[in-house]
Formats: structure tokens, sequence, C-alpha cells
């Protein structure tokens, strides 16, 4: 029994727990075998080391509660976020596709704005648009003082009588 | 710690709806606690802090005392508890989490192995193999720090 190694003994039971026979076949062994000597000492050692750990109490700190009720809320509340999270991303999703139509409706605005002004422009000069009668008929009558309506009337009626 | 009861009392709460009221409310809530615990242990060992080559000037004399003396008192005093501990801590940081949890609860604690799997959900053999490969982890940190400490004994002898 002394020539078989007895690191199995030390890890199958607490070190504290070995039986009074399994020190015996331990020291026994330990006496003959450097190895198996520096894993008893070893074992002995993490014992001590496991069991200082464990004695070693923890108090909390003064303000542990308040933390922990806080954090409660805290964790109550989201919740009830919820709902406001969903409102965020729907007008989240709607402020994009408004600004994508946005987007498409400049781009259509630019590639069809100049064959329009020029139809425009065309249709004003075929109809006469820019003549005197037009422009003093199109302004207001306070834009205009009483001689210059006159005038151009007059002008207008020189104008054809040649 | 206080960062580990205080997640496990914030899940005990939002997930008390969850409790079926199958077990005792004492080993849903340990159930609770070991797993934060493991995770917070898991993440910390993702960026270890301290090394256990780092010794301090009062952990290497208490580890030359334990050396020397074979029969030298499990509980001493409370400054040496303290060095002890915080040395315990370096060489269980060296372990991975689910080791420490066995090794602590059944060895430090003396928990029952039921109680260990009712803890943490595993089976009563996976717990007892655990501490079977824990207690061989633990003991081979130690054997590492106690021939680095004669080395560098050594060294400053020579």
């Amino acid at each position: 029994m002394a020539e078989t190694h007895i690191t199995g003994i030390l890890e199958e039971k607490p070190f504290g727990s070995l039986s009074g026979d399994d020190i015996a076949n331990v020291e026994s062994h330990t006496a003959i075998c450097d190895e198996c000597r520096s894993a008893y000492s070893a074992a002995r050692i993490a014992d001590n080391l496991i069991h200082a750990r464990s004695a070693e109490t923890v108090d909390v700190g003064p303000f542990f509660k308040t933390r922990v009720m806080a954090a409660i809320r805290e964790g109550r509340l989201s919740p009830e976020e919820a709902p406001l999270v969903r409102m965020w991303k729907a007008a989240g999703a709607l402020v994009s596709t408004m600004a994508v139509l946005l987007v498409i409706l400049t781009g259509m605005t630019i590639f069809s704005g100049s064959p329009d002004s020029q139809s425009d422009f065309t249709i004003a000069a075929s109809q006469n648009l820019y003549s005197p009668e037009f422009v003093v008929l199109d302004l207001d009558d306070e834009e205009l003082a009483n001689d210059q309506v006159i005038s151009t009337i007059y002008d207008l009626e020189d104008g054809d009588g040649q | 710690m206080e960062d580990a009861a205080q997640e496990a009392f914030l899940k005990a709460y939002t997930q008390l709806s969850k409790y079926e009221g199958r077990g005792s409310l004492e080993g849903w809530l340990s159930r609770i606690t070991t797993n934060q615990c493991i995770n917070m242990l898991r993440s910390a060992n993702r960026r270890p802090e301290s090394s256990v080559s780092e010794l301090t000037d009062h952990e290497g004399p208490w580890l030359e005392n334990q050396m020397a003396d074979a029969s030298i008192e499990r509980h001493q005093s409370s400054e040496r508890g303290l060095i002890a501990s915080d040395l315990a801590d370096k060489v269980l940081s060296e372990l991975p989490p689910d080791d420490r949890l066995v090794l602590m609860s059944i060895d430090g604690e003396h928990l029952p192995v039921k109680d260990v799997a009712e803890m943490t959900g595993w089976s009563e053999s996976k717990v007892k193999v655990r501490a079977f490969r824990a207690r061989r982890r633990m003991r081979q940190a130690v054997e590492k720090l106690l021939e680095r400490k004669l080395i560098s004994a050594d060294q400053k002898g020579g």
C-alpha cells in the first residue's frame, strides 16, 4: 500500500475529511515518495487557503439597500418605457420614409424643371403676356400712378395707329 | 461582491413571476446568485488583474511558515488570516469559475454535494467530478507557487 501514490486520496474528498486510515496511508507513502510529499504539503496549504478565504466575511456597505432598491425601481420603469421606445422607432421609420419621398420629389423636380419652365416661357411669349397691356393689367392699381396708366394706354393706341 | 448581490436581488425581483414554487425559495435564490457569481467570475477571468507570481511582502513569509511547519494551525491571527485570504484569491483566480465555486462550496463551506447540485443545476456526479478536478488544480497551483517561491529564495540567497 505504501508504494501506491496518494494523490487520488487527496483529490477524492476535502482535505479535512480524510479519515485516520487515509492519513496513515498518506504518511507511510510520503515517507518514501518525494513527489507525493510535495503534493501532500501543497494540498494542506491549499486547504488552509480555502478555509482562510471562506472564513473572511464581507459586510455590505451602508447604502446597499438603497442601491438595490434604486436598481429595482429602474428595472421596474423600463417595461413602461417600452411603448415610448416603440413609438420612437415607428416615428423614425416614418421620418425615414418621408426623407426618401422628399429626395425622390426633389430629383423629379430637378430633372423635369427645365423643360417645364421653357414651355411656360413659350406659352407666355405666344400669348404676348409680356406686352405692355398685360404688364399694366397684371399690376395692382396702387402700384401705378394714373398718368403712368394713361401714358401706357396712349402709347399703345399710337402704336396701333401706326 | 456587493455588485453580485445587487444583481442577484434585481434578477430575483424581475424574474419572480417565473418562480413556480416547485423547490424552496431559498434554493431558487441560491441558484440565481450562483449563476450571477459564475457569470461575473467568467467575465473577470477574461481580464485578470493580479497574478500568483506577484506575491506581496506578507504573502511570501506566510507561505514559508506553511512550508516549514506542517502542524501550523489553520485559523491564525486575523492579520495572518487576511494575508492567507488574499493569497487564496490569487491562487483561486487561476482556476476556472466552476472549479472555484465547487471548491469553495464543498471544501470551504462544507456544503453537501446534493446542495451544490441543486444550486448549480448540475447532476451530483458532475459536482463530484468537478470537485475532484478542482482539488487537483488547486493543489497544482499551490505546488507551482511553492516552486516559484523556492526558486526566488534560491536566487536571493545565491
